[in-house]
Parts: structure tokens; C-alpha cells; sequence
């Protein structure tokens, strides 16, 4: 009986020194895996969603290696939803590598935009959620969660629609008519360059629909818009007081008509 | 007069040397926690109270020690020695809870799940259990024989 009593004492204690030395070692490597992330770049894919794409650079230089290494980010609406999401999953990252990889976010903008109208208008800091989880050693998991915020730039912000100013213009048959001009500026803060057409309509004081124009625009990302779009009314249509109305429509948007009233 | 004295002064060698033994195991194991803490310092930075768990059991556990080498060829050694691998698995037990983590630091937060290595040190633990009442038995087995063998000579 002493014999197995001593070879069940050496085996615990060889057992016990294991487990301390690898729950040490297992801490002190957690401080030695680095995780940076690059600044995003930011496209519109063929079915109309927008992929950020952040480049990560994971630096494992502890004991053990990693499995199931996993990030995931979900972006908030100021209600709480989810208007946005992306994972990256890797399956081991070995001790000593060190792994570049994207990290995709896609949101839908043709939903983000037609629920949330004043995202078009207005920057927003957005909640972000980023969970990183992870197993090391096959034995001990690990999951951060950390919470900060988005830079939501509106495509169409500080959006300003001057009155309409009518002149008097003569046509080619010594024909007068009058000549509308609506001024229309706004910036495009988005990470997407921005293409679309306005619609503007005139109506007399009647509701009678006098003029009609569609202008093209195509606003690069951060950069500003600003354009004088022209209507010629005939002058039996034309009255001193009516409202202009213009839309603008996109391949993942449409908002409209504004009323600008005149007279 | 000295054959008197001798099993006093045997007495008193035997108690020195287990005091000894105890001294050593004690300063080893505190030696050894005093090394580990030091790798473990990072952590206890971030997880509150971790250090005081870790202070409370190697204290505890240095504790029983010293008593189960103080009483060494007596029955209460593997009581102690019992209460020992006893202590460490409820200890675990109590301090890790589900063996899961949880620590807010402003707006990031940490969950460590070690259940496995819970359950495996749990194991071991009671192996160590299963061990000292090898041990009991063992010794009482061979109080039993002595007892038999002075109960069968004849005066």
C-alpha cells in the first residue's frame, strides 16, 4: 500500500506544479497577444451595401497558441437596433505569429436610410459593440467586450434649397418666359460617394404643375455639392405666389418632396 | 537517572525535528507563492480581491501544513492531511463559483471562463483526498498489526 501511496503522492504533486505553472504561464501570456486595427476603408458592394473594411494585425507572442479566435462588431442606431454587423473568425493562431486579416462590417443602406431619415441629414456618433473572444491552450476562454463609437457622416448634410428667384427671360420667338433658378448645397460627410437625381416641380397657386426638372448629381465622399438648378415657366402658367417641390432620389435612398414655398 | 531522561530527550528531538520540517515546508511553499505572486501581480491589478483569495488560501493552506507535520505519526496528521485535500477543493469551489470571470473597466469588459482547469484541479484535488484516506487506512492497518503482534507475545 505504500508504494501506491507514494506514487499517488509524486503523481498530484508533479499534477498540482502543472496546473500552477499553467495557470501562470497562461496569465502572463495573455499581455503578450496585441491586437491593432488599421483606420477603415469603406466601398459600396453591387447590391447596394456598405462593406468597411478594418485591416488587424494580430500579434500573438505568448506560450500558447489560439483557437477560436473571433471578433464581432455590431453598430447601433440611437434606438438601440442593430444596423450593422461583421465577424471575423480565425481558427488558431499559432505561438510567435503574427496574422494581418480584415475585419468586414456590411450594413444595409437602402434600410439604414429609409428608416433612419435623419442619418441623411445628421453626423452621428453611433454605439459600436466589438466582442473579441478567444480560447488559449484549449482549455481557458477569454472574451472582451468593449464598448465606443462610430462616425456616421450624413451624405446629405446641412442640405440647404434657397427660394426659388424668377427672372424674365425672352425665347427664341421674342417669346416671354420666366426663368427659375433653386439654389441646392449640401456637403456629403459619408464614407460613399454619392450619386442620384433631384426632381424639382413647380405649381402655381392653382396646384397646377407648371415646370418639372431632374438634375444628376454625382458628389464624391467628403467633398461638397452646390448647384443652381434651372425650370423656364411660360407666362400664361406662371403666378406671383405657388411652392416648388423637390425630391431626390439614389440607388439606396429616396426622400421627398421638400415644399418650398414662393410669393 | 539517564535511562530516566532518554525518552524525554527523544521526546524533544522528535518534536525539534518535525518543528524543523514544518519550518522548511512552510518557507518553501511561501517561497514558491512569493515567486508565482510576482507573475501574477499583473492580474491581480485588474481583478479585484484576487490577491486576498490567493493570500487567504496559501495562508490556510500553510496552516494545515505546519499542523499535519507537527502531528506526523499520529492519527490526527491524516485528519489534517484529509482536511487539507478537503480544503483546496472546496476552496476552489467556493472562490471560482461557475468558473467564470466577469470585470468592468469604464467601457471595456473582460469574462474568463476556466471551468475545464476548475474541473481538472477539482480532480486532482480529489485524488489528493482519496490519497489521505489511503493513508488513514494504511496507518491505522499498521496500528492494528502492532497492537495484534503486542497483544500476541507472551510476557
Amino acid at each position: 500500500m505504500k508504494v501506491a501511496i507514494q506514487m499517488i503522492t509524486i503523481a498530484t504533486t508533479v499534477s498540482w506544479v502543472l496546473l500552477i505553472v499553467f495557470a501562470v504561464t497562461v496569465v502572463y501570456s495573455m499581455k503578450d497577444i496585441r491586437i491593432n486595427w488599421g483606420e477603415p476603408e469603406s466601398t459600396v458592394t453591387a447590391n447596394e451595401k456598405l462593406l468597411l473594411e478594418f485591416p488587424i494585425e494580430i500579434v500573438n507572442d505568448g506560450y500558447y497558441s489560439l483557437q477560436n479566435f473571433n471578433i464581432s462588431t455590431q453598430i447601433y442606431d440611437s434606438q438601440g437596433s442593430a444596423m450593422a454587423r461583421g465577424t471575423t473568425f480565425l481558427s488558431s493562431i499559432g505561438t510567435g505569429q503574427n496574422l494581418n486579416t480584415t475585419h468586414q462590417i456590411m450594413a444595409n443602406l437602402t434600410d439604414i436610410l429609409q428608416k433612419h431619415q435623419d442619418l441623411m441629414f445628421n453626423d452621428r456618433e453611433l454605439q459600436r459593440t466589438t466582442i473579441i473572444s478567444m480560447k488559449t491552450a484549449e482549455l481557458i476562454s477569454f472574451q472582451t467586450a468593449s464598448n465606443s463609437t462610430f462616425s456616421w457622416g450624413a451624405p446629405l448634410y446641412n442640405l440647404t434649397i434657397g427660394p426659388p428667384r424668377f427672372t424674365m427671360e425672352v425665347g427664341i420667338n421674342n417669346t416671354n418666359y420666366y426663368r427659375a433658378t433653386l439654389p441646392v448645397s449640401f456637403e456629403n460627410h459619408a464614407l460613399f460617394n454619392l450619386s442620384g437625381t433631384a426632381q424639382v416641380n413647380i405649381f402655381n397657386y392653382k396646384d397646377d404643375l407648371v415646370a418639372s426638372e431632374e438634375t444628376l448629381f454625382n458628389v464624391a465622399k467628403q467633398s461638397s455639392y452646390k448647384s443652381e438648378i434651372q425650370l423656364d415657366i411660360q407666362t400664361l402658367n406662371f403666378t406671383s405666389k405657388g411652392h416648388a417641390e423637390i425630391s431626390f432620389s439614389g440607388p439606396f435612398f429616396s426622400y421627398g418632396p421638400l415644399v418650398i414655398p414662393y410669393g | 537517572m539517564a535511562n530516566q531522561l532518554k525518552p524525554n530527550q527523544k521526546g524533544k528531538q522528535s518534536i525539534f525535528r518535525k518543528a524543523l520540517k514544518a519550518t522548511i515546508k512552510g518557507t518553501v511553499l511561501y517561497a514558491a507563492y512569493f515567486v508565482l505572486s510576482q507573475f501574477l501581480s499583473p492580474l491581480s491589478e485588474y481583478v479585484p480581491g484576487f490577491q486576498q483569495i490567493i493570500e487567504t488560501f496559501v495562508t490556510v493552506y500553510i496552516i494545515l501544513i505546519i499542523i499535519a507535520e507537527l502531528t506526523s505519526g499520529s492519527i490526527l496528521q491524516h485528519f489534517f492531511n484529509a482536511a487539507k485535500a478537503l480544503f483546496i477543493v472546496a476552496y476552489i469551489a467556493a472562490s471560482l463559483g461557475t468558473g467564470t470571470f466577469n470585470l468592468t473597466m469604464g467601457t471595456l469588459s473582460f469574462a474568463v471562463d476556466i471551468h475545464i482547469f476548475l474541473i481538472i484541479a477539482m480532480m486532482v484535488g480529489l485524488v489528493g483526498l482519496a490519497k489521505s484516506v489511503l493513508q488513514t487506512i494504511s496507518y491505522l492497518n499498521e496500528k492494528a498489526e502492532l497492537d495484534l503482534g503486542e497483544t500476541l507475545t507472551p510476557p
